[in-house]
């Protein structure tokens, strides 16, 4: 696993999917405990390049 | 662990209270991270100011006080003359710093007091309601300007930075939060903007622009797209004054 998510903190802003340059943050399928549609990561495409972690308000990512 | 390894600063202790997609809450990560790298969490005794940006105390494990709303400048001053071991630093808004405090502001860079500010400059009074502020943009939608503001029934928007580059202080600086490179520009800034009060240099204060997406009506990604689009090309970016 490359990057480690707290999906019940996302608000849903999808920063995250604007800055994934590769395209391997979507969102997810279920909402979260607040109601809101998270984000998922295809830990295959990923990259590990942090953008997701830097744009990210409210802490979901973490890089491992 | 791989060295790309990146994991929020303990001293963020909980889930913040901000809007989806707000700035104030990606710069309360950028100075958990700086506090944090510097090792100074323990030394550190933040004015919060109020407004949206007060919210950090809530999930930010950092020492806090709560002064008269605008009066950052007169607070900070006080504080570092009364404990010059702890550092004296502001998380302040637009409206407080540059509008309800601005005589405040000024005076300490006046007097190159040795403390920090960082404004948030969101170009109107989010926590309020959305109404607008000196910094508001000409044509710009807000509250309290329904038709956009305009020069003849409001005014040219205000630029505090036309005055400070004229005085003699530490520090001067204007970053973003739009993308994941100006993110590390406003986390050079802060941090530069602290040692210059380590190194009792004088006043410092960095600007960064930060997107408020609910009272914009923007979604987050679109109101990323204004920053770098219209704000960042209005106003003059990066270090002005570094002494």
């Amino acid at each position: 696993m490359k990057v480690k998510l707290d999906v019940d903190r996302c608000k849903g802003c999808y920063l995250c999917i604007a800055n994934c340059k590769i395209g391997a943050i979507s969102k997810d399928d279920k909402p979260n405990k607040k109601g809101v549609i998270p984000v998922k990561v295809d830990q295959e495409k990923c990259v590990q390049c942090g953008n997701c972690y830097t744009m990210c308000p409210d802490l979901v990512f973490e890089i491992l | 662990m791989s060295n790309r390894s990146k994991k929020a600063p303990k001293i963020m202790k909980c889930e913040n209270k901000f809007c989806a997609g707000c700035g104030h809450s990606l710069f309360d990560r950028i100075l958990g991270e700086v506090l944090t790298e510097m090792n100074i969490i323990g030394e550190t005794i933040v004015c919060s100011d109020i407004g949206c940006n007060h919210m950090f105390q809530y999930s930010m494990a950092v020492d806090v006080i709560v002064p008269p709303h605008g009066k950052m400048g007169a607070a900070l001053t006080a504080q570092k003359r009364v404990r010059p071991d702890k550092y004296a630093i502001t998380i302040a808004g637009d409206g407080g710093a540059y509008a309800i405090g601005l005589a405040e502001t000024v005076a300490a860079a006046t007097r190159n007091e040795n403390v920090t500010m960082f404004v948030m400059n969101n170009t109107l009074y989010a926590m309020t309601g959305g109404q607008a502020a000196p910094t508001t943009q000409l044509g710009q939608i807000s509250a309290s300007t329904p038709k956009g503001r305009t020069e003849k029934d409001h005014g040219l928007d205000f630029d505090v930075f036309n005055v400070m580059r004229n005085l003699d202080i530490a520090y001067l600086a204007r970053t973003s939060v739009a993308n994941p490179s100006e993110i590390r520009k406003t986390k050079n800034a802060v941090k530069k903007a602290i040692e210059k009060q380590r190194d009792n240099k004088g006043f410092s204060l960095v600007e960064v622009l930060v997107p408020c997406p609910t009272n914009w009506g923007l979604k987050p990604v679109d109101a990323m797209k204004r920053i770098e689009n219209e704000l960042m090309v209005r106003y003059e970016m990066g270090e002005i004054i570094d002494k």
